[in-house]
Order: structure tokens, then C-alpha cells, then sequence
């Protein structure tokens, strides 16, 4: 595809956890841990996982699919406040198709004997190769995507 | 998936120029007529059309004749693809999370 064009969009995920901010925290920054909940696809295989976590410390983790293609995560640490912020850049490749670059903030909120994790990606989606990241269908389009794609850059 | 690239391919031709992205602006106030379009730039009419054209094949208009007046609106549909992957992405993060909330539960039975 020779087309070269960049969207952008932000989304917010958050979720009431049954745990203290310090396990949240923990979860995100063992590696150990991160590995139990970040890996996905029963039948995908783990090529690759490195977790430094620390300022300006690297992540990486390759999958490969059963046919072959391999997904690339790389990322880098921005900000760390233990128990309260995560910062950090990533960027997603399938195959030789860059596929988006994003920043991703998670905040980890003392609520009651919970915690309200808030994760915000914002994310740019490269040359239209989003779909080859494909696994969900996606849900009806509002116009305000229309408005998003529309905002100077 | 190949023919769905080609069509956003088209899409992202579409909008990656000022003229037709200015268009789209104007259009998401509201459907406008050919003439109404035509009467900020400072281009011919066959120019205009041409436009009006790209952004039709690309999905991201649609248009409708009325007796003489052609009518163009957005088409909603077109824009579908950033929100797909958005979804997707979405829905991954959130199947993540659906172990993690897991993970932490399993810790607290083990403590």
C-alpha cells in the first residue's frame, strides 16, 4: 500500500480494581506479572518479552501468529511514579507494516479499599494498516471521529 | 481484506489534500449543492467536480440530484475504518484487563 496517511484518535479505558494501588502498580511492573495478564491468544507464540521498567527503560514482546506474521510491541518508559502514574510511548508493527505510535497514561486512584485504574491511549493509526491488526469487529461510527480526523495536526 | 484496504487507500487519497478536506469540513455542517461548495474557492466549476469526484469514490460523500441541484452529504460510513480500530484496540486492552482483574483476585486468595 503506498498510501501514506495518519489518523488520530484518544480513548479512555477504566476500571474500579479489587486492590490496593501498590498491587496494581506491581502488576504493571514485574515482569513476571505483567506476563500472566498482558499475554493473549492461546495459540499465538511468545517470541520475545523484555521488561525493563524504569525511566527510559525498553519493553519488548514479539508474538507470532499460527500463520507466520509477527506482531512487534515496542515501548518505552516515560514517566514512573510507583503506585500513582505510568507514562510510556509504544509503538505496534505486523509483519513490515508499521502499523501505530501511541502514549499511554495509567493512573492508579486510591478508591475505598479499591482502585480506579484510568488508562488513556492516544494514538496515531499509520497508512490505513490498521485492519491488519484486525481480530473484533468494531462498533457503528459517529461523526465525531469525522471531527477528530478534521482537527489540525 | 485486500479489497478493504484498496477502499481505504481511496479514502485516505480522498482526504489527503486541502481543497477536498476543506470540502469535507463544509459538508460536516451539512449536505451543500455543487454551487454552494464551489463558492469559497477561487477554482472552475470542472475543477470542483473533480474534487466532488475523488471524494465520491472515495466513499466519503455521497451525492443526490434534485431536479438541476446536485446535493452532496457525508457519507458516515466511510469514516468507519479509525473507529473499527479503535474498537479493536479497545477490546484488546479490555480482554487484558479482564486477566489482570483476575490475576489480582487469584493473589488475594493465595495471601
Amino acid at each position: 500500500m503506498s498510501a501514506r496517511s495518519t489518523a488520530h484518535s484518544t480513548f479512555v479505558i477504566e476500571r474500579v480494581l479489587a486492590a490496593s494501588p501498590a498491587r496494581v502498580f506491581a502488576a504493571w511492573s514485574d515482569p513476571a506479572k505483567k506476563r500472566r495478564w498482558m499475554s493473549c491468544h492461546d495459540d499465538w507464540t511468545l517470541i520475545e518479552d523484555r521488561l525493563d521498567f524504569r525511566i527510559d527503560g525498553a519493553e519488548i514482546r514479539d508474538v507470532q501468529r499460527p500463520d507466520g506474521v509477527v506482531h512487534a510491541f515496542r515501548a518505552r518508559y516515560l514517566d514512573i511514579v510507583p503506585d500513582v502514574r505510568i507514562v510510556y510511548a509504544y509503538e505496534m508493527r505486523v509483519g513490515d507494516a508499521r502499523i501505530s505510535a501511541s502514549l499511554v497514561t495509567v493512573e492508579l486512584v486510591p478508591t475505598g479499599a479499591k482502585t480506579t485504574m484510568r488508562f488513556t491511549e492516544q494514538v496515531a493509526f499509520f497508512d490505513g494498516h490498521g485492519d491488519l491488526a484486525e481480530r473484533h469487529h468494531g462498533t457503528e461510527i459517529g461523526l465525531d471521529q469525522l471531527v477528530a480526523l478534521l482537527e489540525p495536526r | 481484506m485486500m479489497q478493504q484496504a484498496i477502499a481505504l487507500e481511496r479514502t485516505f487519497h480522498a482526504l489527503g489534500d486541502p481543497t477536498r478536506l476543506g470540502m469535507v469540513e463544509r459538508l460536516s455542517r451539512g449536505p451543500a449543492s455543487v454551487t454552494e461548495l464551489a463558492e469559497p474557492l477561487t477554482m472552475a466549476l470542472p475543477s470542483v467536480l473533480k474534487h466532488l469526484k475523488v471524494l465520491e469514490e472515495g466513499g466519503v460523500v455521497r451525492s443526490e440530484k434534485r431536479g438541476r441541484v446536485r446535493t452532496y452529504q457525508l457519507d458516515p460510513g466511510a469514516l468507519a475504518a479509525i473507529d473499527r480500530w479503535v474498537a479493536q484496540r479497545r477490546d484488546a486492552w479490555n480482554a487484558c484487563f479482564d486477566r489482570l482483574e483476575q490475576m489480582l483476585a487469584e493473589e488475594e486468595d493465595a495471601s
